[in-house]
This record gives structure tokens, sequence and C-alpha cells, in this order.
């Protein structure tokens, strides 16, 4: 007779059950695994591309930390390409590499790609393309830049109080509206505290180079104030070097004795703002554009240099600030041309798209000079 | 005990029990934790995919909230064409106020109202914005929205036409906001969170209203979830029993969506497939549950029918104990048996005193029906272990019923009922079978029915029919006018050990195991048995047995074939004298040897009686033998062993033939003895023909002298008129020991020893009484020894055991007062070992005042045998 003891039905038991729960366990196991979601939130890749490298000093570095700086903020990888020019196969190349990566914004930090722009956005429908400037855009294009003019009139507001020569120097790459908007609002916030004032502009063709020329050919103008628009700081350190008062643009030098006070932007904020989608206008050809100014914040003048302040300058500075945080247009009222065409009548005032675009021509009071 | 078996064996149920439950809920809790698991899986993928519908719902609402706005922009965009194209600014304005907003107004350059209503002063900023050709939309607190577009005069822009909507207007502007009654819905500064409109009053200081920063609860969440997406939502679950919250922005317009809905809300449609798998779940549960229950009772009955195994085995291992306890005692009782029966045919063949004849007359009867009782208790020891064997020969059918006949005759007789036998003339005589037991069934069947008919006739039928192939259904039927047998009672008629109506068969003895024998041999030997009986007034019993024929020659009439057998019978029991015959007998028990002596005297021959094995092979080294009769079971070494020796010692000793006594007379064991190298064997207790005939048999023809049967010697002529006699010898001597009782006590003179009853258990024979006498006197002090010993200990298991063998041995010497004070002893030593506890102390009192009164019995008697019997016991 074939007797099993008690403690061998057991075992036998014991072992059955744990393979049931070994197998069930399976069971659920791999059905559960099934289960997930698809995982969509994975960090979202950003690019930018620069025409310089990121740590050349004025725009690129300032927009280099910027973006850095957002992507924290936001958590977002961003890919950098350096050193791309316009017109050059690296361009494409460079988008074609980013939108590979699984870039969903790309910047581009120099208007001078907008040309290739127009019909490689097209291209790439998944992409957002972002492109600083606001003169000229296409179809799927973010135009985003500052309204720097609004802190280049309070920089003339400082500038025409504190003239002695009565002429101020400018050192410009040459007069597309970008330029010449600025130009004119230096003017204005000038002849707002010194009607008489002349501003002088040099042209330097490009933005990178002949910025010490200018500056020279400004101080033998008489000019004993230096604006620029310049990226880099050519035009600052040859002012310095004449030992001629300047204002600074996007970074500030402090080494740099003679700088009065610096126009800035934050750029990180504009690149959150972009980035979150916020304060976009959009224009009728269906471009979006973020053009912020001093009512946002965005664009602003770093304190007056201490060591040159005098009396009255932060004070004047606050008037003129105030009036434009009031809303008060710059280009608004009797605006003629240095050709004596009014650009704008009494009453009235000038819409930000002709400010953008138009404005090319330089305001009643400014005189320029040619390359020497 | 048997109370603690009980319970251990339900503490282990219990212990199997719990055991099965703790397992059953490790398993349930990890099942329940599972579910548990995947329930909070299911809801969260659920919930997930919710979100993107929820949030889908809530771009849809933010969508047309935005073409709301995006139709009101574009209504007064228009109002602004209208008026740079020169229509009366005023006609303008009063024709879109109060058209879902509340009022509109232009305004110039230097903040001045052109038409329409004044705006507040803190909106300088926001017309700014619009003198700079941009279209703005913001909210005031407690004043409402204020939408403005600049009015332009050719390139440039003259005034800025503004319209206003207050919490009202702002309300229907954006009353398709709800996306669900339930819902609660905020319209919010998608920068700053501030807080436009909200459709539900309760919604300030309730869980959905971050009341510290003024804003909506989650806001921020909602702000970073529609970066890069027109709309988000979150399950919360700990808001407010849950909620999904969700996030739109409202394109065009500096504000956003941010709502709140109940989970239930969205889920609803949902929940069905929740409950879906809950209940699938649940069914698994409720599987598993079934499955673990089958399991628990599958487990407790194999636990269950593992006890019930053990059960049997330990009831199989008792019935073997005790069927070999039977095999046992059986072989241990054919001993003594052989010791009476061997001196009772001494007896009778030595005296010539008629009293003592009858005497021993009556043990022989008894003896034999104890024998014949053994031998029962035997064949069903061998028939339950299954060791029972038919031993077929060819055999006289009319022999066999002459040796029944005249056994069960005579029994009949003695009993006063009539005995007919009617034998079936055509029978063949001569058939192949086992004779021994066919003759066992008819002797059972007829015994019974003699046994169980007080008055009337047993009769007793032989009939047969022939079978195909030479064979014979041989038909035995014993029919008498008995006492019957109830119908109820005929199951049990044939088991084991079962007396039928034991109230009135209390006088007739048996085993009850006789029936139950014939029926396993009947059916052994392919047959079977057939009962008819009515209660009261009698019962036939049929046995059909199937024969094989080995001559058709018929049996013929039979009472002419019985008288011519017992003629033959007389004729064949020759007699023989060998003085020149040397016998050696080997056995360790004296009172064998003593009977193989004694029924060997008639024959004259030379006896040499050994006591051992090594005895006997110095026996054989001395002399030749010319048989010896060689007992198996013997201590030290045995026969077999003993006879191996004596083979090897060769020559002479190898030619004489063995002969091997032995009393375990079972199946097979005559091969057994033959292969191991015995001439013969021989069945204790020895019958004195068998003897004779063994020693006809095996000795040297020229030195034994045959006495034919007709020329018997006066002593046998007697013996055999004895045996005549005593068939009609009256039925009062059938129990010795009422001869016994009714004799006067004889205690000669003394007061210890009744010799009359001495003599009774010594088979009234002096010499054997003395004998005892001698011995028990002898071991006296040995047995108070004993005695006394485990007294001493206090041991009363033993103690009773030595008082009860000393109760038996002073009963059979005479010593009948010792042996009623040792019964008196031996009754309180039982219960002590078996009775109640309370009465331990009482009985253990008795034996202390008793026991010295034992032994002082014993000196007694021991003296006065000394007196009366001086020269048998010093």
């Amino acid at each position: 007779m074939k007797y099993v003891d008690e403690e061998t039905l057991g075992r036998r038991r014991r072992f059955l059950l744990l393979l049931m729960t070994v197998m069930l366990l399976f069971c659920i196991g791999v059905s559960v695994m099934h289960f997930h979601a698809p995982t969509y939130k994975e960090r979202m890749k950003v690019g930018i591309i620069m025409q310089g490298s990121r740590g050349d000093p004025g725009w690129t570095r300032t927009h280099y930390r910027a973006i850095h700086d957002a992507g924290n903020a936001l958590g977002l990888d961003i890919l950098v390409r350096e050193n791309i020019r316009e017109h050059t196969s690296g361009f494409q190349k460079a988008i074609k590499e980013l939108y590979e990566s699984g870039a969903k914004y790309i910047f581009l930090t120099s208007d001078a790609y907008i040309e290739e722009m127009s019909y490689l956005a097209g291209q790439y429908p998944d992409v957002r393309f972002a492109i600083t400037g606001v003169e000229s855009s296409a179809p799927g294009l973010i135009n985003y830049s500052g309204r720097f003019y609004e802190a280049r009139y309070l920089s003339g507001v400082l500038a025409g109080r504190r003239t002695k020569t009565g002429v101020l120097g400018y050192v410009a790459p040459s007069p597309v509206a970008e330029v010449s908007r600025g130009i004119n609002a230096f003017a204005l916030g000038a002849q707002s505290v010194r009607p008489d004032v002349k501003v002088v502009v040099a042209w330097t063709g490009e933005h990178e180079t002949h910025g010490s020329e200018a500056v020279k050919n400004l101080v033998g103008n008489k000019a004993d104030i230096i604006a620029y628009h310049h990226r880099g700081r050519e035009v600052a350190d040859a002012a310095e070097a004449a030992g001629v008062d300047f204002i600074g643009l996007y970074e500030e030098y402090p080494e740099l004795r003679h700088c009065l006070t610096t126009i800035e932007m934050n750029w990180e904020n504009a690149y959150l703002s972009i980035l979150e989608g916020t304060n976009i206008s959009i224009q009728s050809n269906g471009s979006r554009y973020y053009w912020p100014g001093t009512i946002e914040g965005q664009v602003f003048l770093t304190p007056v240099n201490p060591r040159l302040a005098l009396p009255g300058d932060e004070e004047s500075l606050d008037a003129a600030r105030a009036r434009v945080l009031s809303g008060q247009p710059i280009f608004a009222g009797e605006l003629y041309d240095r050709h004596g065409r009014m650009r704008c009548k009494e009453g009235e005032s000038m819409p930000s798209k002709n400010i953008a675009s138009d404005m090319t021509w330089l305001l009643k009071g400014v005189e320029t000079l040619g390359r020497q | 005990m048997v109370a603690n078996e009980v319970s251990s064996e339900q503490k282990k149920l219990y212990g199997f029990a719990a055991k099965l439950i703790l397992e059953f809920f490790v398993f349930l809790i990890f099942l329940v934790a599972l579910g548990y698991f995947i329930h909070a899986k299911m809801e969260t993928l659920m919930n997930e995919e919710l979100e993107k519908v929820v949030a889908e719902r809530a771009y849809d609402v933010s969508a047309v909230m935005g073409a709301k706005f995006s139709s009101e922009r574009l209504r007064l965009q228009s109002a602004a064409v209208a008026i740079e194209k020169g229509t009366s600014p005023e006609a303008v304005i009063s024709s879109i106020s109060g058209k879902g907003n509340d009022e509109a107004g232009l305004v110039a350059l230097d903040g001045s109202v052109v038409a329409g209503a004044s705006m507040m002063r803190s909106n300088s900023q926001q017309l700014g914005l619009s003198f700079q050709g941009a279209t703005v939309t913001t909210y005031y607190r407690g004043f409402g929205i204020i939408m403005s577009v600049p009015v332009y005069d050719g390139e440039n822009i003259k005034y800025v036409l503004y319209s206003r909507y207050n919490d009202i207007t702002l309300f229907n502007l954006f009353s398709k906001g709800k996306m669900e009654k339930d819902a609660v819905v905020f319209i919010c500064n998608r920068r700053t969170g501030e807080i436009v409109m909200s459709y539900d009053d309760s919604a300030h200081g309730d869980v959905f209203y971050d009341d510290k920063n003024d804003i909506p609860a989650l806001f921020d969440e909602m702000r970073a979830g529609i970066v890069n997406n027109d709309a988000t939502a979150k399950y919360h679950g700990e808001l407010a029993d849950g909620n999904f919250v969700y996030g739109a922005d409202i394109k065009d317009t500096p504000f956003m969506l941010v709502g709140y809905i109940p989970w239930n809300k969205v889920a609803a449609d949902i929940m069905s497939i929740h409950y879906i798998v809950l209940w699938v779940f649940g069914l698994l549960l409720l599987f598993f549950s079934i499955f673990t229950l089958y399991s628990f009772t599958a487990a407790l009955k194999a636990a269950e029918s593992d006890e019930l195994r053990e059960a049997r085995d330990e009831a199989e291992r008792a019935n073997k104990a005790k069927s070999d306890f039977l095999a046992n005692m059986s072989h241990e009782i054919r001993t003594p048996i052989n010791a009476v029966l061997g001196m009772d045919e001494m007896i009778l063949r030595e005296t010539a005193e008629e009293g003592t004849r009858k005497y021993a007359w009556n043990i022989k009867s008894a003896g034999e029906t104890l024998l014949s009782l053994i031998n029962d208790i035997l064949d069903f020891s061998k028939i339950e272990s299954g060791k029972m064997e038919l031993v077929e020969s060819q055999y006289s059918l009319s022999s066999v019923l002459n040796d029944v006949v005249n056994m069960v005759h005579y029994k009949a007789n003695q009993k006063g009922l009539g005995f007919h036998i009617e034998v079936d003339k055509t029978l063949p005589d001569s058939l192949f079978g086992d004779e021994v037991r066919i003759k066992q069934v008819i002797v059972n069947i007829l015994n019974n029915a003699v046994k169980y008919t007080p008055e009337g006739s047993v009769t007793f039928k032989v009939a047969g029919e022939k079978l195909d192939d030479g064979m014979l259904e041989l038909r035995l039927s014993s029919i008498d006018t008995g006492i019957g047998i109830k119908e109820e009672d005929k199951e049990k008629l044939f088991s084991n050990f079962e007396r039928l109506d034991l109230q009135k068969n209390r006088n007739i003895e048996g085993t009850g195991l006789g029936l139950s024998i014939t029926l396993s041999l009947v059916r052994m030997m392919g047959g079977e048995v057939k009962v008819d009986s009515v209660y009261g007034e009698g019962s036939t019993f049929t046995v059909s047995i199937p024969q094989r024929i080995e001559s058709p020659a018929p049996i013929g009439d039979f009472t002419r074939r019985v008288e011519e057998a017992a003629h033959d019978c007389r004729a064949h029991h020759d007699t023989f004298t060998a003085p020149d015959a040397k016998v050696l007998v080997v056995d360790d028990n004296e009172m064998n040897l003593f009977v193989v002596d004694s029924l060997l005297k008639r024959t004259k021959v030379q006896i040499t009686l050994c006591g051992s094995g090594f005895d006997c092979l110095e026996m054989l080294k001395k002399e030749k033998f010319d048989i010896v009769f060689l007992d198996h079971m013997m201590p030290d070494i045995d026969g077999i062993e003993t006879l191996h020796r004596a083979l090897d010692m060769g020559g002479e000793v190898a030619r004489t033939p063995f002969v091997a006594l032995t009393a375990n007379a079972i199946a097979g064991v005559r091969d057994m003895f033959l292969s191991e190298g015995f001439t013969d064997y021989l069945a204790k207790p020895i019958d004195s023909h068998a003897l004779e005939r063994m020693l006809m048999h095996y000795l040297p023809s020229e030195k034994v002298n045959v006495i034919p049967a007709g020329s018997a010697t006066e002593e046998e002529a007697d013996d055999a008129g004895e045996e005549k006699t005593a068939p009609q010898g009256d039925t009062e001597d059938k129990e010795p020991m009422d001869n016994a009782s009714e004799t006067a006590n004889d205690y000669g003179g003394g007061t210890e020893i009744d010799v009359a009853t001495g003599m009774q258990y010594s088979g009234d024979m002096e010499e054997m009484y003395h004998e005892f006498l001698k011995m028990f006197c002898a071991r006296r002090e040995a047995t108070l020894e004993k005695i006394e010993g485990a007294y001493n200990d206090g041991d009363w298991e033993n103690y009773t055991t030595f008082v009860h063998a000393l109760k038996s041995t002073a009963l059979s010497v005479g010593g009948v007062r010792l042996s009623e004070e040792a019964k008196a002893i031996e009754a309180a030593g039982h219960a002590i070992l078996d009775g109640p506890a309370e009465e331990k102390e009482e009985k253990i009192a008795f034996i202390r005042e008793h026991h010295e009164n034992l032994s002082a019995m014993y000196e007694a008697f021991h003296e006065e045998a000394k007196k009366r019997f001086p020269e048998v016991v010093e």
C-alpha cells in the first residue's frame, strides 16, 4: 500500500501554493507591465543658433546666458550651435541637426538668418523658430526683441543734459530700421532736454568692426558723449581709450570708467516669455512677435555711473522714465526727418509696426558721417 | 490514554486547519494588496487619459472664449476703422456701447476724451500701448476689462477707441466658459493669476481659491502646464474628494482659464469600465476563495483518509497480532494437550481397572474436543493469514463418509438424536480433491447440526451432479430438526466468532469459528454453502463442491461399503514389536519424552531419551540408532540445526532416518522439513497409530515383528472394546470436573492439601501427583522470593502475575486454601491495576494484610506435604 505521510503531503501542498503564487504573480506582473501609459513628459529640447561663440562679449554672450538660465528655470535642454554664419551650408546643417535631436524650439540670435528662414521654416512644421529682430518677418516665425529705443530715448535724455559741446556721437553699422529708431529715439531724448543738441552718426558698415575709427572720427567732430549700436565692446573700449564718456550696450563692463550707463535687456525673461507663449502678438501676416519694452520691464537703463553722475541726472531720467511708463509713446507728436518731411502730426503717435520696420529715416537734428 | 489520543488528534487537526487558514489569509492579503495596487494603477492610468480628455475640453472652451474675445475685438477694430473713415465718433460709440459691453469711448493722445465715456486714469499705460498700435485687453479690478484699439489717421495713430466690460457683461462674454454644471471655473490673468471673474460666488474662501495669493488654487501648476500646450489638466485626488484641475490659454488675451471639475463628473461614463475591472478582480478573488476552500477540504479529506488509513493499518496490525497470537497460542496449547492425550492413551492401554479407564476415556474425549477447537483456531489463523493450502489427492469418498459418519453418529447418539444417512448410490467413489478438508467441512456442518438440535434427528444427504469435463458437483447436505436460524441472523452466520442467539445457546460449546472456516474452505475448493432454515423448525446446510472424478465406479450401497471399510480398517490395524530396534527420541520437554516413551513401550523397542540437541549429537556419536525422532523447537540448537550437524557427521548417522516432531503443523511444514533433510515428520500431539506406522515404515523390516490385527493382544482387544462401549456411555460422564467436584474432599487429616483435587489435576496418577507436589514444594522458595520482590518493589503487575501463577499451581497440587487466598489477592491486584483509582488504596491495604498470610500458607502447605508425603517431599 502506498502511504503518503503528513509531512510529504504538507510539503507538496506548500510547493503547489508557492507555484501558484509565483505563477499568479507572473501573470499579474506581466499584465500590469503592459498597462503603463506612454510617457510624454520628457524634457523639451530647445536649440539656439548663434553667429558668434557663447563667450563673445555683448550680444552673443548675453543671449547665451539668458537662454541657459531660462532653460534651467523651465527644465529644458538647451542645444547650442555656435559660430554659424548665414548663407552657409553650416546653417542649414545646424537646423537639421537640432531638428533631428528633437528640438521643439530653435532660436536664431541674428536677423541675418531671416532670408534663409523665410523658406526654411516651412520645412520644419514641428519646430517653432524664433529670430531676433522685428524688422522683417516670415510666416511661422516668432520675431523677438526689445524696445531698445525706449532706453535709447532715456540715455538721450541723460546725454543731452550732460553734453558740453552739444554734440553727441553715435556709432552704428548702417541706417536700417533697427538702427535708425535707436538713433532717432536717442536724438529725441537729447532734444527733450536740450533742443539744439546735435547727434552725429558714424557708420561702420558692420556690426563688429571699425568701431574705434568711428569713435575717433566722432571725437574729432567734437562729440563728448558717445552712444553705439554694435554687438561687441569695440566701441566701448575705443571710447574708454579716448577718454570719452559713452552709453554702454547689452552688458556692463565695470572696468570701463567712462561708461555713463548701459542699455540692457532682460533676455532671460524674454526667453521665458517666448517659451511660455505669453505676450506674443500676432501680426497681420500671421507671424508672431515679441517686443516688450520699459513697461514690461524688459528693456532698461542701468543706474548712472556714480563716479560720473551729476546732480539731477537721475531725477531727469526718472521723470523721463515715468513718462514712458505712463504709456506716453516716444514717437508721437510733431516729428520731422532730417530732410524736413513731417513724419508724425501733432496729437498723433506712430504705431509700433512703423517703428519696427519702416523707420529708416533719421530725425531732424541728426547728422551722419561717412566712413573715413 | 484514549482521551489523550483523541485530544492529540484534535490538536493535530486544529493545527492543520490553523495552518491552512493562515495560508489562506496570507494569500488573501497578498491578493487584496495586489488588487489595491492594480486598482491604484488603473485609476492613475485612467486619470491620465481623463486628464487628456479634460484638457481637450478645456481647450475647446478656451477656444470658444477666445473666439468671443476675438469677435469683440473685431467689432471694436471695425468701429475704429469707421471712425478713421470719417464717421462721427459719437455715432460710432453709441452704436457699439451697450452691445455686450458697458460703455465705450474715444480718447486722444493727450488723454482727453473725444467722445463716449471717460477712461479711468490708471489705464494710461494701456492707452500708450494702443497709441503704439497694439490692441490691448486689460483687466482692472473692480472696473472690469478694457479693450483698446488704435484709430489711425493715415500712417499714425490719432485716437484710441476703447470698450469696457464690467463684471456682468464679462459674464455674458464668457458665458460659454463652464464645462460642466458642477465645475468651478476662474478666468484669470495668465501672468499673475489675478482673478478676472469666477463663475461661482462660493469660490472665494473654498478649496479652489488660494486666499494667500488671491489666485486660483494650483494656478502655477496650470500656468506651467500651458507652456507649449494650449490646455492642460491634472488630477488632484486630495482636492475636495478628487478633482481634475484644468487650465487653458485664452488666445490673444492676457487671460487663461482655470477650472476644477469633480472626478466623478468626468469619469462617470468611464466608471463602468473601472467597475468591470473591479468586478473581474472580485470574481477572481471569489474563484480563489472557492479554490482555496476546495483545496482546504481536499487537504482535510486527505488528512482524514490518512488517519483512516492509519486506523486501518492499526487494525490490520492488531488483527495480524491476534492471528499470530492465536497461532502461537494454539501451538503452545498443543504441546500440553499432547502430553495429556499421550498419557491418557497410556492409561487406556495399561489400566485394566474399569473406573480408571472410564475417566481416561473422558479425558480423551475432552482432550480431543479441545484439540479440535485448537485446530479450528489454527485453521482460522491459517485462513486469515492466507497460509491455508489445499493438498489434493485421489481419495475414496466412501472412506471419507465413513470416517465422518462414525464420528458424528457417535455424537448424535450420545445426545439422543437420530442420525440418518442417505447417499446417492450412483455417485462415483473415487474422486480427486483435498480429502482432509472435505472431511473437515462435513464434520463441521454435521457437528453444527448436532450441536444445535436438542431433539429429533440429523440427516446427512450426499448427492451429486455430474458436470462436463469429468467434474462432479458433490452436494453434501445436513438437515436437522434443530432450533433454526432467524432470518436476520443468516447474514452473521458465517462471520468469525459469531454465535447466534447467545441467550438460548449459551450452553453450547464452540469458538464460533466452525462455519466461518467451513465457508472459507468451501470457497477455496470452488464451492458454495447454502442455508435454508425455519426458525424453531430446523435448518438445512447444503455444501456444493466441485470435485474431479477419478474413476466412474459408483459408490454403491453405502451402508455396505461402510461395513467393508470398517472391516478393512480393522484388518490394517496391525501392531508390531521390535525388541532389537534402537530409537532415539530428542525433545527438550520431558513430558513429551515421557509420552513417546510410554506410547512405544508396547512395541518393546529400545528407547533412548535425550533432552537437547547437543545430547543428541553425543548419543549419535556413541551409538547407532535405527530411527531418530527429533523435536523441532528446542533451546540452544533447534531440531534443524541438530540434524544438519548430525548429517555432517556422515557415515551411519547420515543414513539414519530422522523424523521431525513438531507441534507447528501448518501447511508447507512437511516440505520444509523434507527440504532440510528430515526423512519425515510427525505432528504433535503424537498419535500412537501414526507413531507406530512411522516406526513400521522406517525400521528395518528384519527387526519388526508384525502382529496381524486379528491376533491382537488381550490388552488391545479390551482397548477396542472399551472404545466401542464408550459411545454408549452415559452422558453424565461428560465433564470430568463435575465428577471431581462430586468427590468428597480428601484432606487426609491435614488442612492444606486436598489430595483428591490434586489427583484430579494430575490425571488421577499418583506418581504424577507426587511429582507435581515435589516440584511445587521445591519451587516454594523461588516462587515466594519472586512474589516478595514484586511486593517490595510495589510492582503490582508482576505481583499479580506471580500470585496468579501460584493460584493455578497450588490448585493443581490440591492446595485449595492457598489457591483461594492467592485468588483473593490476585483479584485485589487486578483491581489495583485496572480498577477505579479511589479503590486502589483500599486494595493495596488488602494485599498488605494478606501478603504475609500467603507465604505463611505456602509454608504450612509445605509442612503438611512433608508430613503426609515424607517419601516425596523433603
